[in-house]
């Protein structure tokens, strides 16, 4: 049997050159994955229109999140003051790392420091962003990832594809297949026996554990508290046993009270998996009070920058830092659905993942991401804290036409469009063309079967209607 | 260290076009709680807690305060407990109930008397609870030396003791409650037994945390 | 009281599927709208503002603006190009003293079809009948959602006899059109409208409802390539149908 101590060939995450175009192809071509993915989103996505019903005024409820959520962004510097100022009250240590690299030191200055080594990891997409586990492992550690789903991920050396539910691009006869390779058992393809042996296996480090790794829905200011979800359990592990326990949390997270926390806890699992609430709701910060008998004896938070204040800095982009990590706006969006998580080439994956992630990584290495969008916005309308999301998307698009990131070509092909529109005549003029070739195209039938150029992706899958024999603009002319 | 707090917040303030901090605390919107309370009345929580319980998956039983000791052993055996720890808490320390177990034939410990280690090895888990939510049918309990946090989470079976002096009507009043008492060292909010639906939405119980999460409401 | 009202017709509709602009007139003229027709309009601009054109589509938006701001409603066959009146004129004007004004004026009264029947003339189609029964499912067109229109079309639709009405399963997900990003993203695009076009075949009706050009002309498309003798259909020929009015000439 394998052990997840010595250092694995885990892929960091991918920047500079990632083929979306090829990605997404494959994956929508892939058949099995669409129907494994598409059960799991869309039963959570009809989970969520349900229990959003059960609020007064859902609708009235994310304009409040949303608000609390700008207030916060907009006053960032006063809270993040504030949360420091409760946390050291509380015995818990605050440090600031401004990029992965930074943020990675720190957390293995800490684990060095106070002799750990076998590190229990519960979920946390910020800790993916800096690759840390893999950074752990390479110092020596025994590092387990005890999210069911992300420790799936682990054994199977590949990456979440979903912020919420990490293998939703896996069924149940691959994970068999995945825990027979890996504890060289016989196959077992039934969801409870699964469950159970990663629950033995499990639950013996949590027993030998030293180092809690968290992440983070959730910090409040005027409390001084990480809160976080979870619905398995093993995030409460990482607070009871291991004498040292690390949170690493992106400063966006935070929120200004305690009563802020009932109205996202109202929102966050409703939205994203249809769960009223979730199994466990933990608030933690600081080391264990004298006289308790489990517990973290040291408390350290660590937040992290890496890109955020770049984002901040945006009056237009401010909003997307909004986002608590539910994705609503990945089991609603049509194009996740059809290519899944992995063709993002990102962490941070789905609508908002096509925002943060050139906002993060530079928009020249993910210029596709914004355009491989049909701007329906499902996702606007499933985000509990209402970030604009098509409207960025668009912006981004501006951008990339601003900063030539788009062939000049192209950025010609549609300014000439533009100017063809501005007068009626050479309108005209233009749509007598395209109905001229259009209609040649089509012969007798009625249908365009192929198209040249920039046409070509259209008649590649479905077929033109040919235009009328006479525009609107035409026949209006002979009403009387 | 001291020098990258600085260099972050430094750039926090600069994104925020901010030279120094503000001078006034800023005011965070208000909650209006017409769109979000869902319960509002102080009558019947018990009961709708019991039914929203049972929603997640929580046995729920009312039960009176003299039948509390001989049901908890039934209930126990019922489900194949015998290694069981308590919570030193008033209620359990009045009603004996370590030592009823014990009589009862279990092997009863109080959990300040049980290494963390060893905790493990035990089927159930008695507790009182600080809060009981009734919005949400969810159990909320203060970590602090009378009750740890692996009583809860580490047995197959968690059993929570809920007196009428618990029960609040919404989250909204739990976390006005906690703004005012603090937080402590931490607090956990528990809606259930542990679940995961991470394979192919199969929903799994036991996973990490208890089984079976049973409530007695005492009447 | 006769209510003036501009068509605006959008392009795609003008070219592929004039049929409607007619039928959408007389339909009007039914419920004693006098109907204009501003003949200098030509795109609201919402290729160019989708994508990242916004010096452009403002020029095209304030051409709208001009062509439009005489009447007292503006109606639009596409909930797509209203969505872009309504929602995205604010964005192109916002800080624009001269012109913001005169573009929020416009916008307030510009309505999406079925909308306009809907909510302004409120009408009735309850005595109106298909002139033989037809097994008909609806899709729900994207843009909608940004002005606030959901159910309205089906129940419009559902008034009239002989509609046996079959409801289409994943209704508002998205066809996969999204405009340039059907040509840009072929394999994407096509792997959505597929499962569209899949729903359909399941409901077994003979007609969909679909209430924007861009929309059917890519389902419509999708259906021909597979075979399909689906009819794809805006809500306003099937109203014209049941009131006996010939949408191919005046």
């Amino acid at each position: 049997m394998s052990t997840s101590s010595a250092p694995t060939s885990l892929p960091l995450p991918v920047i500079g050159s990632f083929d979306f175009d090829s990605a997404s192809t494959a994956a929508s071509h892939d058949e099995k994955l669409k129907r494994t993915l598409n059960t799991a989103v869309l039963r959570q996505d009809g989970g969520r229109k349900i229990r959003l019903a059960e609020l007064p005024n859902s609708d009235a409820l994310r304009t409040l999140a949303g608000q609390i959520k700008q207030h916060t962004l907009d006053n960032l510097d006063y809270y993040l003051d504030k949360l420091v100022a409760n946390v050291e009250k509380k015995g818990g240590h605050v440090y600031f790392a401004s990029d992965a690299a930074h943020a990675r030191q720190i957390i293995l200055d800490i684990a060095s420091q106070t002799r750990v080594s076998r590190v229990i990891k519960s979920k946390s997409m910020v800790s993916e962003e800096i690759n840390l586990a893999h950074a752990l492992e390479l110092a020596g550690m025994d590092v387990v990832e005890t999210d069911l789903g992300e420790f799936i991920v682990q054994i199977s050396h590949d990456r979440p594809s979903h912020i919420v539910g990490p293998i939703v691009h896996l069924n149940k006869a691959q994970v068999a297949k995945i825990f027979s390779d890996y504890f060289g058992t016989p196959i077992n393809d039934d969801p409870k026996a699964l469950t159970m042996q990663a629950r033995d296996y499990l639950r013996d480090k949590f027993r030998k554990a030293d180092f809690g790794m968290t992440g983070g829905n959730f910090l409040v200011a005027e409390a001084g508290v990480v809160a976080s979800v979870e619905n398995e359990g093993n995030q409460r592990q990482s607070v009871t046993t291991p004498r040292v326990l690390v949170s690493l949390v992106g400063i966006e997270k935070l929120i200004p009270r305690m009563a802020d926390l009932a109205v996202m806890i109202k929102l966050l699992s409703r939205s994203a998996t249809g769960q009223p609430i979730t199994i466990y709701n933990n608030i933690y910060g600081g080391p264990r009070s004298p006289g308790e008998t489990d517990g973290p004896e040291e408390f350290h938070l660590v937040l992290i920058d890496n890109g955020r204040t770049e984002i901040l800095q945006s009056e237009e982009y401010r909003e997307t830092l909004r986002c608590i990590r539910c994705g609503a706006c990945l089991n609603a969006c049509p194009i996740y659905r059809k290519i899944g998580g992995h063709a993002y080439g990102s962490v941070y994956s789905g609508p908002i993942g096509a925002l943060i992630t050139p906002l993060f990584q530079g928009l020249a290495n993910y210029k596709d991401l914004p355009q491989a969008s049909s701007l329906c916005g499902a996702c606007y309308e499933a985000c509990p804290v209402k970030i604009n999301i098509p409207k960025h998307l668009v912006n981004l698009r501006r951008d990339i036409v601003n900063t030539h990131l788009n062939g000049v070509f192209e950025r010609m092909i549609y300014r000439l469009w533009a100017w063809s529109m501005t007068s009626p005549m050479m309108y005209a003029i233009v749509v007598r063309m395209q109905k001229m070739e259009l209609r040649r195209r089509a012969m007798y039938t009625g249908w365009v079967r192929k198209l040249p150029f920039f046409g070509s992706g259209w008649t590649q899958v479905r077929d033109m209607p040919a235009p009328a024999r006479r525009t609107f603009h035409q026949q209006w002319r002979g009403k009387k | 260290m001291a020098q990258d707090t600085t260099h972050v917040m430094d750039k926090v303030r600069r994104s925020l076009k901010r030279d120094q901090p503000l001078a006034a605390a800023p005011v965070p919107p208000v909650i209006d709680e017409h769109i979000a309370r869902l319960v509002s009345s102080d009558i019947g929580l018990p009961e709708l807690f019991a039914r929203q319980a049972a929603h997640l998956k929580m046995q729920v039983e009312m039960i009176r305060i003299d039948d509390l000791a001989d049901g908890l052993a039934t209930y126990l055996k019922g489900v194949g407990s015998k290694r069981v720890m308590l919570t030193d808490l008033p209620l359990i320390r009045s009603l004996s109930l370590t030592d009823h177990l014990t009589s009862q034939g279990f092997d009863a410990k109080y959990a300040s008397q049980i290494k963390l280690d060893e905790a493990y090895d035990f089927d159930a888990g008695v507790t009182e609870v600080d809060y009981a939510v009734a919005e949400s049918g969810t159990l909320v309990i203060r970590h602090r030396p009378e009750h740890n946090r692996a009583i809860s989470l580490v047995p197959f079976v968690h059993v929570a003791i809920l007196q009428p002096k618990n029960f609040l009507p919404d989250l909204i009043d739990l976390m006005d409650r906690l703004t005012k008492e603090g937080t402590g060292s931490g607090v956990t909010l528990i809606s259930g037994p542990s679940k995961t639906a991470d394979i192919e939405l199969n929903v799994v119980t036991g996973v990490h945390g208890p089984n079976i999460v049973k409530a007695f409401i005492l009447s | 009281m006769s209510r003036r009202v501009a068509l605006f017709i959008t392009c795609l509709t003008d070219q592929f599927y004039p049929q409607v602009g007619v039928a959408v007139t007389k339909i009007l003229e039914h419920f004693d709208c006098v109907v204009e027709f501003p003949q200098a309009q030509t795109c609201c601009g919402q290729p160019f503002f989708n994508n990242g054109f916004h010096p452009e589509a403002k020029e095209l938006a304030k051409k709208f603006v001009t062509d439009f701001e005489a009447y007292d409603y503006i109606v639009s066959p596409s909930g797509s190009c209203t969505a872009m009146v309504r929602e995205q004129y604010h964005q192109l004007f916002a800080h624009d003293h001269a012109w913001e004004h005169a573009a929020e004026t416009v916008s307030a009264k510009t309505y999406e079809f079925v909308e306009f029947l809907d909510k302004v003339l409120k009408v009735d189609l309850s005595k109106l009948t298909l002139p033989d029964s037809r097994s008909i499912t609806y899709h729900y067109t994207c843009h909608l959602r940004g002005i606030g229109v959901k159910d309205e079309g089906v129940r419009l639709l559902r008034q009239m006899g002989n509609v046996d009405f079959k409801p289409l399963e994943k209704t508002d997900q998205c066809c996969g059109f999204g405009g340039t990003f059907a040509m840009k993203y072929p394999a994407i695009s096509g792997a959505i409208v597929e499962d569209k076009v899949k729903c359909i075949a399941d409901t077994q009706a003979n007609t969909l409802v679909c209430n924007d050009a861009g929309c059917t002309m890519n389902i419509a498309g999708m259906c021909h390539r597979e075979g399909m003798k689906t009819q794809v259909k805006h809500i306003a020929e099937l109203i014209a149908e049941a009131m006996g009015l010939d949408t191919t000439q005046w």
